[in-house]
């Protein structure tokens, strides 16, 4: 077995740097401050300096919300220049020329961004663990909060490296793949609520359970929150989307649509993306 | 061994290459001449599966190169003229990533890239960083590049610009000696004289075309519609002047103390005849002699510049 060499290439290059271990010290540091001011705020809230469970609860979900919020904010600058970068580098043409599959070259480059952030969310467990000392949140969701990241970071990591593909410049790349992530987060949500309103004025019920779960169901703020809630016990998804407004009887939960919509819409950028450098793609013109 | 067949490429509506057709046999070193925009780069682009045709055929070893450019990746070995390395990565992990992306097994690379260090003489950098590497230097380890998966087919597109005269014999020295290993050479300059002694035949292209196409000394002759001829001597100057003014072939006569220097329109057996009937005379030549036709004039007066 041979491993891809892109990757092999990529990995071997960005850890040897000062860059790697900087990135780490600055990510576990700003995460570890966050959650001790968070436990700090609790514990000075409450009367007898005593631990509420509900108070746990709180800290990991705000702790679980800064990761999220960094690892959304780091993708696009780790993606955005992968494939722009061997273009302004002139390095391109040359992988493009091997044996290599345009294919591979991509996913080459994709994984090896995941993984450094992989390497972030998992330098980040000890931070976590000791809210597990507490006690209070169960495995299970932990679990399926860490493959919520994963599939989110793949989601915006394919969509920085779409963006590397079709942009020349790397930093044309990193604005338009910030601009996507904004429309995913914050333009799907404006838009839904331009729409309720308009659904009320209109005399009308609002928005169906479904209409509303193809319109924002997709945003990764909300899926992150459906995950996040059942542990919180609180119930903001169901208050924010008419669940009880619901004639096509729709079963499916906000997260589980979301890790479907982000699988799918990975797929698509990243066979984009190959469509997009492979040299000698579609008929000849 | 590789045939192109009235090859188009348009840029929107710019014909960069305009129905160029050429065929290049197993072992040639085809030199690929031209000015700035003639088209060098988008050919062998194209050749290397780079690029999309506009219209036309590639074929390698009858093989349809513009169909199924996966089947020829490992015979061709390309050489873009602007190339640029990665940071963080020393000369033979760079070697060893190409060798990777040629999907070469890890037990044999060791052996091929010493080896290729060796033939471009970088063995002593081995260690050291790519981007760290002198230009010349960075060129060498390109061509060592577009070897490392032995390719029967080289594209080198001028490899030696930019680089100061040293580099420049360097570099031929290294492509002579690809020479001997039998690898046919497609090899593109802007400077034909640099690539007289190095290549079998030559092939002049402007304007998207070829204008000339043969071994540098037809193309010379070709060219030149007139030879000039040298004659030093050491006496009997009126003797020869009468018998070179009788010849019907012979022009502008020029004369100098002990020279004369003249165009002449004959061939080969036309030349021997004239030099046996001034031997006759018994005039003491010194030296008879062709001049050799200045290469750089000659791409002048082909390749007018865009018009
Ligand atoms: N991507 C492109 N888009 C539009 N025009 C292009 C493109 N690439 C090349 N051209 C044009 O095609 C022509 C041929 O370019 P090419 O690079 O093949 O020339 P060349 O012979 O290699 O020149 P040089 O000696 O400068 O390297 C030029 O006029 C150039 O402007
Ligand atoms: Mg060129």
């Amino acid at each position: 077995m041979m491993i891809n060499p892109v990757l092999r290439l990529e990995l071997k290059t960005k850890l040897r740097t000062w860059k790697a271990p900087v990135l780490l010290l600055v990510y576990l540091t700003i995460l570890a401050g966050f959650g001790s001011l968070i436990l700090l705020a609790t514990l000075y809230r409450s009367y007898d300096n005593s631990f509420d469970p509900q108070d746990v609860l709180t800290v990991y979900a705000l702790l679980a919300g800064c990761q999220m919020g960094l690892i959304i904010l780091l993708i696009p600058a780790l993606t955005a220049g992968t494939i722009s970068g061997e273009r302004e580098r002139q390095t391109l043409d040359l992988l493009l020329i091997t044996r290599v599959s345009s294919f591979s070259i991509i996913m080459g480059k994709l994984i090896a961004s995941i993984s450094q952030i992989m390497l972030l969310i998992f330098a980040s467990i000890p931070i976590f663990s000791v809210i597990f000392i507490f006690g209070g949140v169960s495995l299970i969701n932990i679990l399926l909060l860490f493959l919520y990241y994963a599939v989110i970071s793949i989601m915006l990591g394919s969509i920085g490296i779409f963006c590397s593909t079709y942009f020349k410049k790397t930093t044309v790349a990193t604005v338009v793949s910030y601009l996507f992530i904004l429309i995913f987060s914050i333009g799907t949500l404006v838009v839904y609520f331009i729409m309720q309103e308009y659904s009320y004025m209109t005399g009308q019920n609002g928005l169906t359970y479904l209409q509303s779960i193809i319109l924002v169901g997709g945003n990764p703020f909300l899926g992150f929150i459906s995950i996040i809630q059942n542990q919180v016990g609180a119930d903001i998804i169901n208050y924010l989307l008419n669940v009880y407004n619901n004639p096509n009887n729709v079963k499916i939960e906000l997260w589980q649509f979301n890790l479907v919509f982000n699988s799918v819409v990975s797929i698509i950028m990243i066979l984009l993306s190959v469509i997009r450098i492979r040299p000698l793609a579609g008929k000849n013109r | 061994m590789l045939e192109i067949k009235n090859l188009v490429k348009r840029y929107g509506k710019f014909t960069a290459v305009n129905n160029l057709s050429l065929s290049i046999n197993e072992g040639e070193i085809f030199g690929f001449v031209g000015p700035n925009g003639a088209g060098k780069t988008t050919t062998m682009k194209i050749v290397a599966g780079l690029l999309k045709t506009s219209s036309g055929k590639v074929f390698i070893n009858g093989i349809d190169a513009t169909a199924h450019p996966s089947k020829l990746r490992e015979k061709i070995g390309y050489m873009p003229d602007f190339f640029g390395v990665y940071d963080n990565l020393k000369v033979d992990e760079y070697m060893d990533f190409y060798a990777g992306m040629y999907k070469i097994p890890y037990k044999e690379r060791p052996t091929i890239i010493n080896n290729l260090l060796e033939l471009v003489d970088l063995s002593y950098k081995k260690d050291a960083y790519v981007d760290s590497l002198s230009r010349g230097m960075k060129q060498r380890l390109c061509l060592a590049r577009s070897l490392i998966h032995n390719p029967d087919i080289l594209i080198l597109d001028e490899p030696a610009s930019g680089l100061d005269p040293r580099a420049r014999v360097e570099m031929k020295e290294v492509l002579k000696q690809l020479k001997n290993l039998g690898k046919t050479i497609i090899i593109s300059s802007h400077i034909l004289p640099e690539l007289a002694e190095l290549c079998t035949v030559i092939g002049i292209i402007e304007n998207g075309q070829i204008v000339a196409h043969g071994s540098v000394n037809q193309i010379m002759q070709k060219l030149t519609q007139k030879r000039v001829i040298k004659i030093r001597l050491l006496d009997k100057m009126e003797e020869l002047i009468t018998i070179l003014k009788e010849q019907p072939d012979i022009h502008d006569i020029f004369e100098k103390t002990d020279e004369v220097e003249f165009d002449f329109e004959g061939d080969d057996n036309r030349l021997a005849l004239l030099l046996k009937q001034i031997m006759g005379k018994e005039i003491p030549i010194v030296s008879f002699y062709e001049k050799e036709g200045n290469l750089e004039d000659i791409f002048m007066k082909i390749t007018k510049g865009g018009e």
